[in-house]
């Protein structure tokens, strides 16, 4: 078998993991080989057995995650206890080699069987949740809605700030043109005046925009990354979840 | 090999092992490393690393080399903590079964 077949079977192995781990899986196999160079790919296929092994690795320490210590380190390398009790039947038995075989296929039952218990409990887990979600609503309504109005709030100033440099952007655009009306047939002066306040309203509407501009920019994603992180805060190690 | 290595001790290895590069190291250096020290399979290392990354004793970047990118792992603040701690036990642990073994008394 050649790496890239080994890392088809093992991407389709993995197909019931998050995506995530598996594509971190993936990876770090691929690196893994071409790090090894192709003069110790068949030394590494060998060792690592079949990518059922492989996945069964993985899957195995994704399990471990949520509590259970089974696996360690034995002079046949490293043994997970609930694949071991599976070898052991078959070796008191000493069942023929045929049968022997069939090792894999008792062992992808068992993982099977887990897999259904598992679903029991994340359903428990599911609701615990769900009750513990309408429960504490008086304190993260309040919050949610508290984090709402400072948004909502945050971008009734913003609007208002536009609408203000809008206003001066056309004031200072009239008396702009009342500076050339003057300058053609009143007086000079009154021209000059009337233009000086026409650069002033345009330089106070640059500003304004300017400043909106940044709430938008740098502002609101700031707030946005705080209220994220606050979040996370409240209720870390969501993204671990499997 | 006889004795069996615990979880425990295998992340302590691995973080030891990872703690000697400066600059980070990769997948396959540190199962050349570990080999040094304990027989493991290529395929142990990765749920090893993986669940250290995850607790935050490791962190991970990528860097290009030669034409594609390696990832490469780095102990963490955290990771050194661990590790000091694992190496303490580990002095107690082992002073204590060599004085056993060599027929001393333990105090």
């Amino acid at each position: 078998m050649r790496k890239e077949e080994f890392m088809k079977q093992l991407e389709t192995l993995l197909a019931d993991i998050s995506e995530e781990e598996r594509r971190e899986a993936l990876s770090y196999y691929w690196s893994y080989f071409e790090d090894a160079g192709e003069e110790n790919e068949e030394r590494i296929l060998r060792e690592l057995e079949s990518p059922e092994k492989v996945a069964a690795t993985i899957k195995a320490d994704l399990k471990m995650d949520q509590g259970t210590d089974s696996a360690a380190y034995t002079e046949r390398g490293f043994e997970d206890m609930r694949f071991e009790e599976n070898h052991q039947e078959i070796d008191i038995k000493e069942k023929p080699v045929q049968e022997q075989e069939s090792r894999w296929e008792q062992a992808k039952q068992k993982f099977s069987k887990g897999k259904d218990s598992e679903d029991e409990n994340r359903t428990l887990k599911m609701v615990l949740i769900v009750i513990a979600v309408v429960l504490t609503s008086p304190i993260w309504l309040s919050l949610l809605s508290g984090a709402v109005s400072i948004i909502a709030g945050l971008f009734g100033v913003v609007v208002g700030f536009i609408g203000v440099a809008f206003a001066l952007y056309i004031s200072g655009g009239v008396l702009f043109g009342m500076a050339i009306a003057e300058f053609a047939i009143g007086s000079i002066a009154t021209g000059f005046a009337l233009l000086g306040a026409s650069l002033l309203l345009w330089a106070f509407a640059i500003l304004i925009t300017a400043f909106c501009v940044w709430i938008c920019g740098k502002g609101i994603p700031w707030l946005w990354r705080a209220l994220v992180k606050l979040w996370k805060e409240i209720f870390p190690g969501k993204e671990r979840a499997v | 090999m006889v004795f069996n290595t615990g979880a425990a001790l295998l992340d302590a290895i691995v973080l030891a092992v990872v703690s000697k590069e400066r600059e980070g190291t990769y997948g396959y250096k540190i199962t050349q490393d570990v080999r040094q020290a304990i027989e493991v399979s290529e395929s142990t290392l990765y749920p090893v690393l993986r669940r250290l990354q995850k607790d935050g004793c490791l962190e991970v970047y990528d860097m290009e080399c030669g034409g594609r990118n390696r990832r490469y792992y780095k102990i963490t603040d955290r990771g050194s903590a661990q590790l000091n701690l694992y190496q303490t036990e580990w002095v107690t642990y082992s002073s204590k079964i060599s004085t056993l073994f060599s027929g001393g008394e333990l105090a």
